[in-house]
């Protein structure tokens, strides 16, 4: 090489540019993309979820509601959401196309008014249901949603994992950046700290008992989100996890949206 | 006399007392190390206090409300311009980065519903990034028109003046520590925010500004009032006495006394708050009284008698002065001590430092004093004091002619006066508490003219069972309250969810201002509200207005400049109001918050201290029976102090007409300062007639043998007091002058209705 100095030049401009990646965010990429790999095929999903809600001063409300998740290649996943307790919120649905970089396009099935209403809101960070995850938290993951920083591997409880930094790529995110700890064996995530716009560490999302699905597919019994500064917290129990159902492609669109609710 | 072995220890080994009285003094000392200062308004009130408990329970609903609020003026009168806008989602943006924000409302981060078909858009006013024209800036004007949510709470509505209201994560010992730092750190960004646009004015008010202005006005007394009062007492001890030893000596034991009673405060962890600073300016003062009492004795002596042994000399004016020191500190210590009877924990405070500072005073007046007296040189003065015997005995004459017609004059004009005294209007507005040297107060004073909205009654109106919000009956008859409570004089805004639910009523069905309705039944309006609640961005959701279980609601009635007084008349009006006609949630519209906390604790101090009051009057009255071992001298006594007290009272009534929390701490700690006067002078009376003179001569030694240093001290006591008077901080301020007044009342009675007694009933 005759002139390596002006090589690592061009390469530090490039870097710091972000014309390329670093192997911190190289390797941060590969582990995003490997989750996602792992992740391919489902199709489609079903499960129950049973959300229990704690105020910083312990009281607690419950809601009950059924998830419906649709696989879309080459674009965000399709996301159904019916509830069924309490009995005011009951038949209530939702459905939320999610977008990499695009706002979510999102609908609503209001029962009472027997009409469903698009909503535009911009903001991702709403509360879903009153709880501490936001809409934000709750929607499908796709790949392109952050920009990715491998850290360090690191020892969580006993499991091995992939500390990497996240930083949204989308605009109004609630977040700077948050920490995932990705389990080395299973490739999903364990652990996830949300950092507000400030920086400054806000909820904390833990996954426990992962279960394996036709052979594949790892999904958590249990997720709880705590907010660290209130000390809230949202646990949500899930059941009845069904993959591949019999659910038509053509039933995840606002003009249907009516059909789930009984 | 067992006490004359003593005095004759201290002069005979002076450095052997200097010494161990100073040990003694440093390791207590050492405690103030520890001494910790509170400066949240929530200082004032016990644990037990039921407003307080009651505050708690809606605070574990909805969170504690600390707030700092920037209020912005547009200087041309408009803020809908664009430019206007960006400076308010720049302060916006900024004010998310202050450490333990929760949430910040501003006049752009708005959440407004609109329609546009079968769309429903809930967005910022104006968000923060989006290119805005004047066109569209007109627009949202009168779009702000129509959110009865953000006109008059967060903008004015003659759109002049909007704020940025922050909110904090914070308990209630953070609060009193943190306060100074986000205030410090509100205070930079509002300077930065200063320099970089001229178009509008920037303010800063609201909870956490209070609890800071609390710190800075204990900071300010400290800074102004050290100085002034250190300088005015020890000026006048030099110019009494004309010595700078005497100085010397009294700086010594005032000092020791000062520093002995903070460091045992430490020791005891009584924290010092903004009225219990003022503790060690009145230990300066009472401390003040005992050196001058010793001191003129000994000085007394030293004139009668040049050429004598300064030893015998001091040991002199040591024991004929001991009695009176040691009894007038005992009943000043009383009166404070009473204070620990008081609702408002500060004050205890302030009654406990103060009491342990007078007695500290005590042993250092009667200990190192002699004995500096004795190892310093200084020289007595030729002359007397302050007044010349003569004015003594032309009183005297005065006294000893008509003694009949004195007692009618003063008991007539003193007991009139007093019939004034229960006219004053408890008021603790405390904004008010604050000068306008204090920009909080300027800048809270400011906001609550052009907006209302720093004093507030806050409600949790209680459906009764979860999800019960959604009732039709429960919506129609919150809406119901806040519009009477909109109708009340004194109300500047009403938040409460019945707008809530009629806003996205509107939103719903097509934005049509005929659609600002509430919902039909609980369904809807509960997936209305659900619906809401999901688009709103972190930071700006229902915590703060709704309890978890959707069985309860918040109100917050924002009000005017009201008094404390109309503060608790509206809440009473409003729960008669409710009683009536919302039976949905009867039984929960009590209203709390910090209005409402100080609302009540004038009328509680009053009711705890009259029990402190009536306590120290018996403990102070069965010491005057007991050393005047006199059914009518003690009488005569008791008649002569508890007068003035209410004829102050009466004569503040006449001039200012208005009292805060501390007025009912007035009597008590008076009564143990003016008592002094009497029992000096009717020990002297008692002295002139064992010398075997007849009473009236008795009246007229003692005046002369008293009387000097009744006037003397007093005059210190009043100037003392009445440096306080000057404090930032009117707690203090009236506290002190209210004291100040008192003693010189009481120096009348003293010198005219008492002498006038004496000759009457004992001749």
């Amino acid at each position: 090489m005759k002139y390596p100095v002006l090589v690592l030049l061009i390469m530090g401009m490039l870097t710091g540019s972000g014309y390329a990646l670093t192997p911190a965010e190289q390797k941060g990429l590969d582990i995003a993309l490997e989750t996602e790999r792992r992740d391919k095929g489902f199709e489609n999903y079903e499960a129950k979820g049973r959300m229990i809600l704690q105020s910083p001063n312990g009281e607690i409300a419950e809601r009950e509601f059924t998830m419906y998740t649709l696989e879309v290649e080459d674009d965000g996943d399709k996301r159904v959401v019916r509830f069924v307790e309490p009995r005011d919120l009951a038949g209530m649905v939702s459905l939320t196309y999610s977008h990499g970089l695009e706002p979510d396009d999102q609908w609503l099935y209001l029962p009472a008014l027997r009409r469903t209403k698009r909503l535009a809101a911009r903001d991702k960070t709403g509360s879903f249901a009153g709880s501490e995850f936001a809409f934000e938290d709750i929607g499908t993951w796709e790949v392109k949603k952050y920009r990715y920083e491998y850290l360090q591997d690191d020892d969580l409880d006993g499991i091995a994992t992939f500390k990497v930094k996240n930083i949204p790529a989308y605009p109004y995110s609630g977040y700077s950046h948050m920490f995932e700890w990705v389990d080395q064996k299973i490739y999903q995530p364990r652990r996830l700290l949300y950092h507000d716009v400030a920086g400054r560490p806000l909820k904390e999302l833990r996954f426990y008992d992962y279960r394996q699905f036709l052979g594949q597919y790892w999904r958590p019994m249990k997720t709880v989100m705590t907010n660290l500064q209130t000390g809230a917290q949202s646990t949500i129990e899930w059941s009845e996890y069904k993959f591949r159902t019999s659910v038509q492609e053509h039933r995840f669109n606002s003009n249907v949206l009516r059909r789930w609710s009984n | 006399m067992k006490f004359k072995t003593c005095a004759a220890i201290i002069v005979n080994r002076p450095w052997l007392t200097i010494g161990f009285v100073a040990l003694l003094v440093t390791i207590v000392s050492v405690g103030s190390g520890g001494l910790t200062f509170r400066s949240d308004d929530r200082i004032f009130f016990s644990d037990d206090n039921p407003e307080l408990q009651d505050l708690h329970r809606f605070e574990e609903k909805y969170g504690r409300e600390d707030t700092i609020v920037f209020v912005i003026t547009a200087k041309d009168g408009d803020l809908f311009t664009p430019e206007k806008l960006a400076i308010f989602n720049d302060v916006t943006d900024r004010a998310w980065h202050f450490p333990y924000v929760k949430r910040v409302d501003s006049v752009t981060n708005f959440q407004r519903v609109s329609a546009e078909g079968d769309e429903v858009i809930i967005d910022h006013l104006a968000r923060s990034g989006d290119t805005i024209t004047d066109a569209h800036a007109r627009l949202l004007k009168d779009a702000a028109q129509q959110e009865p949510l953000l006109l008059g709470r967060l903008l004015s509505t003659d759109g002049t003046v909007g704020l940025v209201n922050v909110q904090f994560w914070l308990n209630d010992e953070l609060a009193g520590d943190m306060a100074g730092e986000l205030m410090e750190h509100a205070r930079n960004v509002a300077n930065e925010l200063r320099r970089q646009y001229d178009m509008v004015t920037i303010r800063i008010s609201g909870s956490l500004a209070l609890d800071n202005a609390f710190g800075e006005a204990s900071a300010r007394d400290g800074m102004v009032l050290t100085p002034m009062m250190f300088g005015l007492i020890f000026g006048l001890i030099g110019w009494i006495f004309r010595s700078s030893v005497v100085v010397g000596a009294a700086f010594l034991v005032i000092g020791g006394a000062i520093g002995a009673a903070l460091g045992t405060a430490g020791f005891l962890s009584i924290p010092l708050s903004p009225p219990s600073v003022s503790a060690p300016f009145m230990i300066l003062t009472l401390a003040t009284a005992d050196c001058i009492h010793l001191t003129a004795a000994v000085f007394r002596r030293a004139r009668q008698n040049p050429a004598g042994d300064r030893r015998t000399i001091v040991w002199e004016g040591l024991c004929s002065t001991f009695r009176p020191i040691t009894l007038t500190s005992a009943t000043t210590a009383i009166g404070f001590f009473s204070l620990i009877f008081s609702e408002s924990p500060p004050f205890g405070h302030l009654g406990v430092i103060a009491a342990i500072g007078v007695l500290y005073a005590w042993l250092l007046a009667v200990t190192v004093l002699p004995a500096l007296l004795v190892v310093l040189p200084w020289q007595g003065t030729a002359h007397g004091l302050l007044v010349p015997d003569a004015w003594w005995e032309r009183l005297h004459g005065v006294l000893e002619r008509q003694p009949g017609l004195i007692i009618g004059v003063s008991l007539f004009v003193g007991l009139g006066m007093s019939v004034f005294a229960f006219t004053n209007v408890l008021d603790d507005r405390y904004v008010k508490y604050f000068d306008q040297s204090f920009a909080f107060r300027t800048d809270t004073d400011y906001m609550n003219q052009h907006l209302g909205g720093f004093y507030a009654l806050e409600y949790s109106l209680n459906s009764g069972r979860p999800e019960g919000i959604f009732q039709p009956d429960y919506l129609q008859q919150v809406d119901a309250f806040v519009e009477w409570m909109r109708q009340q004089s004194g109300v500047t805004h009403v938040t409460a969810l019945s707008d809530v639910m009629r806003t996205i009523n509107r939103g719903m069905n097509g934005g049509s201002q005929a659609a600002y309705v509430l919902p039909e039944d609980s369904s809807r309006a509960a997936q209305y509200l659900w619906l809401y609640e999901m688009s709103l961005p972190r930071g700006l959701d229902l915590h703060e207005q709704v309890t978890i279980d959707k069985a309860e609601s918040r109100m917050t009635v924002s009000l005017e400049d009201l008094s404390t007084q109309e503060v608790l008349v509206l809440a009473e009006r409003a729960r008669n109001w409710v009683d009536a006609n919302a039976p949905a949630f009867r039984d929960s519209a009590r209203a709390t918050g910090t209005t409402v906390l100080f609302s009540h604790i004038g009328q509680r101090n009053i009711d705890q201290m009259l029990t402190g009051t009536f306590a120290a009057l018996l403990l102070i009255s069965a010491i005057l029976f007991v050393i005047f071992r006199s059914f009518s001298l003690g009488g005569a006594a008791v008649a002569t102090n508890l007068v003035p007290p209410l004829a102050a009272l009466g004569g503040w009534a006449l001039f200012v007409g208005e009292v805060g929390m501390a007025v009912a701490t007035i009597a008590a700690v008076t009564l143990g300062i003016v008592v002094d006067d009497t029992i000096h002078f009717v020990e002297a009376t008692r002295r002139g007639q064992r010398e075997g003179l007849n009473p009236n001569h008795a009246v007229l030694y003692a005046l002369k043998h008293a009387g000097e240093g009744i006037v003397v001290t007093t005059v210190i006591l009043v100037v003392g007091f009445a440096c306080l008077a000057f404090s930032g901080f009117q707690i203090n301020a009236w506290m002190g002058l209210m004291t100040a007044i008192v003693i010189g009342v009481a120096l009348v009675f003293d010198l005219l209705f008492l002498p006038s007694i004496l000759i009457k009933t004992r001749s």
